[in-house]
């Protein structure tokens, strides 16, 4: 039996004892009653949730378009990518949220893989979450997004990024040209769409154009300091291949407004520098938009009224010319604030403007190729 | 090699299946080397023997405008051989991309006219 002390200090002892384990037992009462109020109606998976998504609290949250299919709703993808970049310069964690996210294509997941590399390679947090969409979620785990999620990068002149995934899609960045990694690609594609080893020489001297165009123009002040960025996604059912080249640079127009004015010092010997009295000189009146400066630089009329040289076969054209002779299909163009669908001749301006030139095209059984 | 009177420099043999860039500075197996470490070696070759150059441009990947213009224009504009004479002196084989062939011969002649 427990002694009981009648002496007067221990009787004090024990109530302020008693007054400050009351104390406690109020404020625990008090955070309980709290606590259970606001997970009524919660499950233990979302207070997991709520606590993963309180770590990112302190990062800017940007919501991705419904349709993140760069082709065929590029304003929405560009205006979402221009979101993301707006924290790249004051070194804001970024947090894209993909849950909304219906449909995907080929060209907006390189752009957000290159995009993502941009902040991971100068230590900036950046994290997102699964789209809800199964098929558009596939697309994004096999691209190996969610992989590099998680890993950590240095600035390297170049990067292979993969999934874990069996079907996973492969992604290389390089900052020069690299003839025998693009003969690779192709050889693999060939073995996809004819069942065995092709070469196709219209791609694989689009894809030299479009290194070298990133090498030697997507910087203003200094060639060969940004990355090219090239997704090929097999289609095993269908038999096509398609093909995503994008760099985040200065796009064609910004390039060629440099030019314009000789801004670069590079550029004061260059031929292109002063077009602009060439092109009125050639048709009358200044360009009606950037729309029409790129198809006039695709046909090759542009090079020729500016440095009198004949176009064929040279960087834009040379492209736009072997999509011409079935060398390749369904070339799209996204540049600063115009998009191109060569199959369909469409040429459109964009109130948005997507910093950088992306390429997408596909390889097919009925295009040209040299067994 | 020589076949009669003509000195034949193959591409994908002697030089690279992945033609690449124009300088060397942008990647491997550019123009200017082609130019500076075959095609010069294989004129004078051929002009010792008075023999004319037949470039063989088939078996390769594929190649960049830049490659070409880099490695035939630059004959004019960096070697100082003459549009004219490179007319007497080349021959070129391209059966897979027909059409390289007279690209190339538009390349001599722009670099004859800016040089």
């Amino acid at each position: 039996m427990k002694r009981i002390s009648r002496r007067k200090w221990h009787k004090r002892v024990q109530l302020s004892r008693e007054r400050k384990y009351a104390k406690r037992r109020r404020s625990y009462q008090r955070w309980r009653k709290q606590k259970n109020r606001l997970s009524q109606g919660t499950t233990a998976f979302g207070d997991r949730r709520a606590d993963w998504l309180g770590r990112f609290a302190r990062y800017a949250h940007v919501q991705a378009p419904n349709r993140l299919e760069i082709v065929e709703s590029t304003e929405k993808v560009v205006h979402f990518i221009n979101q993301i970049e707006s924290n790249l310069a004051s070194g804001t964690p970024v947090f894209v949220d993909l849950s909304g996210v219906k449909s995907i294509d080929y060209g907006a997941v390189i752009v957000l893989l290159s995009t993502m590399m941009e902040f991971k390679t100068r230590g900036i947090p950046f994290n997102g979450n699964f789209p809800k969409d199964t098929l558009a979620c596939a697309l994004l785990i096999y691209s190996g997004f969610f992989d590099s999620l998680e890993r950590t990068f240095t600035k390297k002149e170049q990067y292979d990024i993969h999934s874990r995934e069996p079907q996973g899609i492969f992604t290389h960045a390089r900052m020069r040209v690299n003839s025998r990694l693009s003969a690779d690609l192709i050889e693999a594609a060939s073995i996809t769409v004819w069942g065995e080893p092709r070469r196709c020489q219209g791609v694989q001297s689009a894809m030299l154009e479009l290194m070298l165009n990133t090498n030697n123009h997507a910087d203003l002040d200094s060639p060969g300091k940004k990355h090219w960025w090239v997704s090929v996604f097999h289609d095993t059912e269908k038999k096509v291949v398609r093909f995503a080249f994008v760099d985040l640079g200065v796009g064609v127009f910004k390039s060629l407004e440099s030019k314009r004015m000789g801004i670069a010092s590079r550029n004061l010997k260059d031929k292109w520098t002063g077009w602009l009295p060439k092109w009125v000189r050639l048709f009358g009146a200044e360009p009606d938009g950037n729309a029409q400066i790129l198809e006039k630089m695709l046909t090759g009329e542009l090079r020729k009224s500016v440095t009198g040289e004949d176009h064929r076969g040279r960087g834009l054209p040379g492209i736009a010319e072997r999509a011409g002779r079935n060398q390749f299909s369904n070339l799209h163009i996204v540049t600063n604030n115009v998009r191109c669908s060569l199959e369909d001749n469409s040429f459109s301006t964009m109130k948005a403007n997507f910093s950088g030139t992306l390429f997408v095209w596909e390889l097919n059984k009925n295009n040209v190729s040299i067994q | 090699m020589s076949v009669s009177n003509r000195t034949i420099l193959s591409v994908a043999s002697e030089f690279s299946v992945t033609p690449g860039p124009r300088f060397r500075t942008e990647g491997r197996f550019s123009g200017e080397e082609f130019r500076e470490d075959f095609l010069v070696g294989k004129i004078q070759v051929a002009t010792k023997k008075k023999d004319r150059l037949l470039v063989d441009l088939d078996g390769t990947a594929g190649y960049a405008t830049s490659f070409l213009e880099e490695a035939f224009g630059g004959l004019v504009r960096k070697e100082g051989i003459n549009s004219e004479s490179l007319q007497k002196m080349l021959e070129f084989k391209s059966e897979e991309e027909p059409y390289l062939i007279d690209d190339i011969w538009t390349y001599i002649k722009d670099a004859g006219a800016f040089k």
